[in-house]
Order: structure tokens, then C-alpha cells, then sequence
């Protein structure tokens, strides 16, 4: 356990040195992902325009929702993305056999091979805001709420992890995938909204192909008392069993591989 | 001429040998607007003011798919890459220009889309009882035109984009700003409308509105005759500034790209 805290350290230090190599071009990303962020919450004040609610939710819980969607998205482009998409690259180009030699869970060093210091202001932008904006939605707050919201974002990460490893991982079978990034950034986005806006088989269809509500809308739920604690057994459960099935889906595929070169 | 066919005809081979590629990326192009309608559907419902009716939202998407199948242009950051590895040297010493290249290349890409997405999006269309739009003789002529002129300017605006790599480095600051502008400005995401009124005004003098926006306002039966005429015009205005920026920046990137010995 601890041999795997030591890796992630030594990775994301070393990440963290590259960036620094580069001073001016964290000035340029550090103000265009905010910007991103801000325009988020724009559209969603666009679409309000005059009416108090949509689906049932107002217009500043919609606001914290995007919030929590710009926070999710900014933590998944932090730790998860880069890494799953070099994976997606690395079976392209046959460069990964070398992390199969390695003494160490294949699966866990190519999920922390690269971290991406982007968007590390917008997650404390973000966070300010949500401190700004909902004690405005007029709920009584508590810390079990708090927690409630934390963990259900921490599963929900996981989950969007797992899904992202696993549709990175039938690049083995299909090698091309070069538009994964589109894929995984449509699958966020789409989670910025209150999911009550589809109805139900369009919502069932997405829940089950896409777990978007944990993107959002069930960590706004239990932060703002939508939902009861409940929810959170629910994400537990939910990324225990993407957790699970990607590690396997991940040996699977791992039998099946017929490398570029060997 | 000969040379662009080739390259449309490398584009399609290629574009089929990563099918399942090609329908990721059709599947997250689709998500958006599906969301946006849902988004606004939602809105209508709870008792808000739409910025169109209720029909004129639903044809409004059903048109930005189909006209955006032909407008859509990625050079930039497959520009920025060539240049940054030295890949341009074999495409510079060949008797037909670098863009030719990427033109087909585009052409193709769009010869596929069209392919995957246009049963999909007609389908969509009956579903949800989009009409046929409403245009005389001449409002046809001048939608046919400004279609054309719009792919052309998008076209040229990601070339100039990619081609900045000469003097930047990197392209993806330049892009991503771009991708916020267009975002807004564009029509893409929501109808231009919906914006303030002061934005409104900004928006009819910036580029972005004539890359996407100002067909769709013609088809979609937003403009009378005079505006269309004056939107035509600006458009014209707009499309030969970035066609000769694009030449002039070419020649004078190349100038620099050589100097380094490439």
C-alpha cells in the first residue's frame, strides 16, 4: 500500500517540475480554464432568464450545480484524463508493454502516469463560489450534508474513472480511438445539468450507459437536502462495482493482448 | 484538383479503417444539442420564456446539426502538430499547396460525418416534427451562399489558428480562446437571441456569427430579406480578411520555418 502512495507522489512531483519548466504557459491555462468555468455559469444564468425554476430546481441551485459540475470536471482533467488518454495512445503506438513488466499493478501505474496542473485554480474558484452560493439557496446545512456531498463527488470520480478506463481499454480490439477525448468531455458536461431535465427513458437510457448523475446532480442532492443521506450507499456501491469490473475487464483484456511488435 | 480528390479519398479510407472512432466522435457530437433541446424543453415546461417558440427551438437544432455537418473544420491542432515535428517538409516539397491537404482532408471528414449522422438526425427530425423551412427563391440562393461561405471562413480561421505554431509554439492558448468566443458568439450551443442585447450588437460585427450562426438564422426564417443581404455582405467581408491572413501568414511562417533548417 504504502509502495503505491510513495509512486503517486514520485509522479505527481515530477509532473508537477514539468509544468514548472514551462512558468508562462501555466499564466495562459490558469485564466482560460477560468474563464471556461465563468461561462458555465453564464449559460446557466442565459437559460433562467426570467423563470424561478426548471425541473424543479432554481436558479441558484442550478448555478451550484454548475459549479460542482466545473469542480468535477477540473479534478477528473487533473488526476484522471491524461493518464487514461496516453493509455488510449500508448496501446496505438504498442508503447505500453513496458508498464506490464514492471512489478507493480499494470492498471494502477497507467492511471497516474500524467497529471495535468490546468485547472488547478478553477477547483479553488470553484470551491469559493460554492461557499458563496449556498448558504443563498436557503437550505439548512449541515455536515453531514457536507460530507454527504464530498463522498458522493469522490465515488463519482472513481466511477467516471472506472467507465473511462474501461472504454480506453477495448482500444485493444479497436485500436483507433482518437476521439475519446470528446467522448469523455461530452460525458461530463452533460452531467452539469439537473438530469430531471430528460424524461424517463432518455434519463434511464443515460443513467445506465453514462453515469452522469454523479457528476452533479446527486452530490448538489444530498449538499442542498434534495436527497436523503442514503444516496451516498448508493454511489458507494455503484463505484465499488465499476471499480471492480474494470480491474477485470482490464485482466481480460490483458490476456487477449497481441502487442504492436512482439 | 486531382490532389484534393486524392486527399478526400485518403480521408474516407482512413476515416473507415477507425470506424468505431468515427462513431464516438459522431455520438458525442450528438449529445449536445439533444441536451440543449432537453435543457429547453425543461424550460418551456416550468413556465419560461423561450427565446423561439417551442417549434422554432426544435427546428432550429434539427437545422444547426445538419448545417454544422458541412461548416465544421479541426486543422488547427493537426496544423500545430505538423509544424512543431517538422512534418511539413514532405507536404512543402510536393507540387500541390499544404492546404489542398488539409481542404481534402476536411471534405472527407465531412463526407463522413454526413454519412453516419444525416439518417440519424433526419430520424430525430420526424420524431420531433421539424418542419421544412419556409424560404422564397432568392432567400434559398442567398442561405445557399452564406452555407458555402461559412465553411470556408471556419475552414480558413482553424488554418490561421493551426499556422500561429510558427511564432507561438503551441496553438491550444489560441484555440482554447477561440473555443470560448465561438462558444458564445456562434449559435452553436444556444441561439444568438437569447443573448442580451448588448451582446447581440457585439456579436453582428465578430467573425463568429458568419461561422456557423448566420445560415442558420437565414433557414431558420429569424431574418428578413434586407438582413440576410447585410449579413451576406459582412460575411463576404469577414471571409476574404481571413483567407488573405492565412496567405499572408503562410508566407510568411514558411519564411521563418526554413530559416531553422527544417
Amino acid at each position: 500500500m504504502k509502495r503505491y502512495l510513495r509512486l503517486f507522489l514520485v509522479n505527481f512531483r515530477y509532473c508537477l517540475l514539468r509544468v514548472l519548466e514551462f512558468r508562462a504557459e501555466v499564466f495562459g491555462w490558469t485564466f482560460s480554464s477560468l474563464f471556461w468555468a465563468l461561462l458555465s455559469l453564464f449559460v446557466t444564468n442565459l437559460i433562467f432568464g426570467q423563470v424561478d425554476s426548471i425541473a424543479g430546481w432554481t436558479k441558484n441551485e442550478a448555478l451550484v450545480l454548475s459549479v460542482t459540475g466545473s469542480m468535477f470536471n477540473s479534478i477528473l482533467w487533473f488526476f484522471v484524463i491524461p493518464s487514461v488518454l496516453d493509455f488510449g495512445e500508448k496501446i496505438r503506438k504498442g508503447d505500453f508493454d513496458f508498464y506490464l513488466l514492471r512489478p507493480v499493478n499494470s492498471q494502477f501505474l497507467i492511471s497516474i502516469s500524467r497529471f495535468e496542473f490546468d485547472n488547478y485554480l478553477r477547483v479553488f474558484v470553484m470551491i469559493l463560489l460554492l461557499y458563496k452560493l449556498v448558504p443563498q439557496a436557503g437550505v439548512f446545512i449541515g455536515p453531514l450534508n457536507i460530507l454527504g456531498f464530498i463522498l458522493l463527488l469522490g465515488f463519482g470520480l472513481i466511477i467516471y474513472y472506472s467507465f473511462f478506463f474501461m472504454i480506453t481499454t477495448l482500444g485493444f480490439w479497436l485500436i483507433n480511438m482518437e476521439s475519446l477525448e470528446d467522448l469523455f468531455d461530452t460525458a461530463i458536461t452533460m452531467g452539469r445539468y439537473p438530469t430531471d431535465i430528460f424524461n424517463g427513458a432518455v434519463r434511464a437510457f443515460f443513467f445506465f450507459i453514462i453515469p452522469m448523475a454523479f457528476v452533479a446532480t446527486f452530490p448538489v442532492q444530498v449538499l442542498l437536502g434534495k436527497a436523503g443521506f442514503e444516496l451516498v450507499f448508493v454511489g458507494l456501491v455503484t463505484a465499488v462495482i465499476f471499480l471492480f469490473l474494470s480491474g477485470h475487464f482490464w485482466n481480460f483484456a490483458l490476456k487477449h493482448y497481441s502487442s504492436a511488435s512482439s | 484538383m486531382r490532389g484534393l480528390k486524392q486527399s478526400i479519398r485518403m480521408e474516407i479510407l482512413s476515416a473507415l479503417s477507425g470506424r468505431a472512432d468515427v462513431l464516438l466522435y459522431v455520438l458525442s457530437g450528438m449529445a449536445n444539442p439533444i441536451v440543449m433541446l432537453a435543457l429547453w424543453f425543461a424550460v418551456s415546461a416550468s413556465g419560461g420564456r423561450l427565446p423561439l417558440s417551442q417549434q422554432g427551438i426544435i427546428n432550429y437544432y434539427i437545422y444547426l446539426f445538419i448545417i454544422e455537418l458541412w461548416i465544421s473544420a479541426w486543422q488547427s491542432p493537426f496544423i500545430s502538430a505538423d509544424i512543431r515535428y517538422g512534418r511539413l517538409t514532405p507536404y512543402l516539397l510536393k507540387p500541390i499547396s499544404y492546404f489542398i491537404y488539409e481542404f481534402g482532408g476536411n471534405l472527407g471528414e465531412k463526407i463522413m460525418k454526413s454519412a453516419y449522422l444525416l439518417p440519424i438526425v433526419i430520424g430525430l427530425g420526424v420524431l420531433l416534427k421539424a418542419q421544412i423551412p419556409q424560404l422564397d427563391f432568392l432567400q434559398w440562393g442567398i442561405f445557399a451562399l452564406s452555407w458555402f461561405l461559412a465553411a470556408i471562413l471556419m475552414f480558413c480561421v482553424s488554418c490561421v489558428i493551426g499556422i500561429s505554431t510558427f511564432w507561438l509554439d503551441d496553438s491550444s492558448s489560441l484555440d482554447s480562446a477561440f473555443d470560448l468566443f465561438y462558444f458564445v458568439f456562434s449559435g452553436r450551443t444556444f441561439p444568438l437571441i437569447a443573448l442580451p442585447l448588448i451582446m447581440q450588437g457585439i456579436g453582428k460585427w465578430l467573425p463568429f456569427r458568419y461561422m456557423l450562426s448566420l445560415p442558420l438564422e437565414i433557414v431558420s426564417g429569424m431574418l428578413k430579406t434586407g438582413e440576410m443581404m447585410t449579413g451576406l455582405f459582412v460575411q463576404c467581408l469577414w471571409t476574404v480578411f481571413f483567407l488573405t491572413l492565412l496567405g499572408l501568414l503562410w508566407r510568411l511562417g514558411l519564411r521563418k520555418y526554413s530559416a531553422v533548417g527544417a
